[in-house]
């Protein structure tokens, strides 16, 4: 007892709260660069041109194919000293920027699955109705496909939003002050690591839950209107 | 108007277009029969390039269609109703908004002058009220209507029909049938795949009966259906009438 009123004092509590602030703005951030990537991606994957698909399979296959901390770490460390090797010049990154870009850059292979799932799932006859119409491939694709593929990408979407808020934790090993390394700080300042990652574990577990009620409701209201 | 030459399809596990020549006249109502699987729904697909073929040719207006060619795949289906089975309306639009969607997109046309024609299309089959309406509110029946007007819409020169009463209710095949009669007496040009022979028999100028990917024999309805001169003719007949 006497240690959690130790541990959490207004101002320790105010520095996780800060930790969680780092922690949505990394997942909001690279949520919607991994929404973009993955548009692009998946419009490469359902293309006509071979360069482009392959372009999107290599992307995919290499992002889901290896671990994040790994692509993290080397667009962290890796990637500057490329960068001055080609171009001369240093390249100063902030943690904050490569977290917020990796993690979206990673995302970006997990949307474009999901997008390129839904557009596939729709009924291949909307396609040949559209043909027969006169529409072209992309005409077909803008007013007939996507707009009912949206309702199928909006609840695997938020779902990718709590993975990226419980991901978004891989940033403190790159000294991004986030939930998690706040935790870590604590604990190292009062020799007391058990309290401090208890209490960030919930912050993590009530955000998930209460993105997944919300995803749970949507999802309802979107399969009414079926 | 057009001219299909030797066509020849192959699907994985059988050859569903083998050597197939007809030449389709203006104001021709054509009624393509036969067994499933004799190739009648692949020809039907394959004039507007849903199918593409792997020998042969077809030719629209004097025009050789190359499926690859999108933008001369696009002009000429806009010269093309094609009526689909399982109607394949755009669920996520009203009945008003499927049927303006490819005169105001494709063809550029002004929208309001769209809906006026949409409209009076929709009042003649009977379903103006449903303008507004999802078209999954709409029954079977109410649909394929839709999807007929859908096409007229676009004001094409020749309308092709697959299987167009296959998905519905019993009950609801006349409605659809009637409209096509309609289309009909105004002489429009006709390709329609069924298996309804009493309408084949009443509406059609000629007669295509096809089995194994090769037309058997073809006929005004007339001789057709009373002297068949082939014998796998003979033998449909008998089981189907």
């Amino acid at each position: 007892m006497e240690s959690i009123l130790k541990i959490f004092t207004l101002e320790n509590i105010l520095f996780l709260f800060e930790g969680v602030k780092i922690s949505l703005l990394i997942a909001i951030c690279s949520l919607l660069l991994g929404t973009i990537i993955g548009t692009l991606l998946a419009s490469f994957r359902i293309s006509k041109n071979v360069v482009l698909r392959i372009i999107g399979r290599v992307y995919v296959d290499l992002i889901r194919g290896t671990p994040m901390l790994l692509q993290l770490s080397f667009l962290y460390l890796g990637f500057p000293m490329v960068y001055q090797l080609i171009t001369g010049e240093y390249l100063g990154m902030d943690a904050l920027s490569v977290g917020i870009i990796g993690i979206g850059m990673n995302s970006g292979a997990y949307v474009c699955e999901l997008i390129r799932g839904a557009i596939n799932s729709i009924d291949k006859g909307q396609w040949e109705a559209g043909k027969s119409l006169g529409l072209t491939q992309n005409q077909i694709l803008m007013k007939i496909i996507l707009p009912q593929s949206f309702k199928r990408i909006i609840p695997p979407l938020a779902n990718e939003f709590i993975v990226l808020i419980k991901d978004s934790s891989l940033v403190s090993t790159i000294g991004v002050y986030d939930l998690m390394q706040s935790s870590k700080i604590l604990g190292g300042k009062y020799y007391n690591y058990f309290l401090p990652m208890i209490a960030v574990a919930m912050v993590y577990l009530v955000l998930t839950l209460v993105i997944s009620h919300f995803t749970m409701k949507l999802e309802k209201r979107l399969a009414e209107s079926d | 108007m057009i001219k299909i030459e030797h066509i020849s399809k192959q699907f994985p596990n059988i050859k569903a277009l083998d050597d197939v020549s007809v030449h389709i006249h203006p104001n021709e109502i054509i009624c393509l029969i036969g067994p499933s699987g004799s190739g009648k729904s692949t020809l039907c697909r394959c004039i507007n390039g849903l199918e593409i073929i792997d020998e042969g040719t077809i030719t629209v207006n004097g025009e050789v269609i190359d499926c690859n060619n999108e933008k001369q795949m696009c002009a000429i289906r806009t010269k093309m109703g094609f009526v689909f089975q399982h109607f394949n309306l755009f669920p996520h639009l009203t009945v008003l908004e499927n049927m303006i969607l490819g005169p105001v997109e494709v063809q550029h046309r002004n929208k309001d002058e769209v809906k006026q024609e949409a409209l009076a299309l929709l009042e003649r089959i009977g379903l103006k009220e449903k303008a507004n309406e999802y078209v999954n509110k709409l029954s079977g029946g109410q649909k394929q209507r839709v999807a007929i007007v859908r096409a007229l819409c676009m004001k094409p020169e020749i309308m092709l029909f697959d299987e167009p009463t296959s998905a519905l209710d019993p009950e609801m095949v006349k409605e659809v049938l009637d409209v096509m009669r309609e289309l009909a007496k105004e002489n429009m040009t006709m390709v329609v795949v069924t298996h309804e022979m009493n309408f084949a028999k009443e509406v059609a100028t000629r007669i295509i009966f096809m089995d194994e990917g090769k037309i058997v024999e073809e006929n005004n309805p007339k001789d057709f259906f009373e002297n068949p001169t082939q014998q796998r003719t003979k033998e449909f007949l008998a089981k189907v009438l």
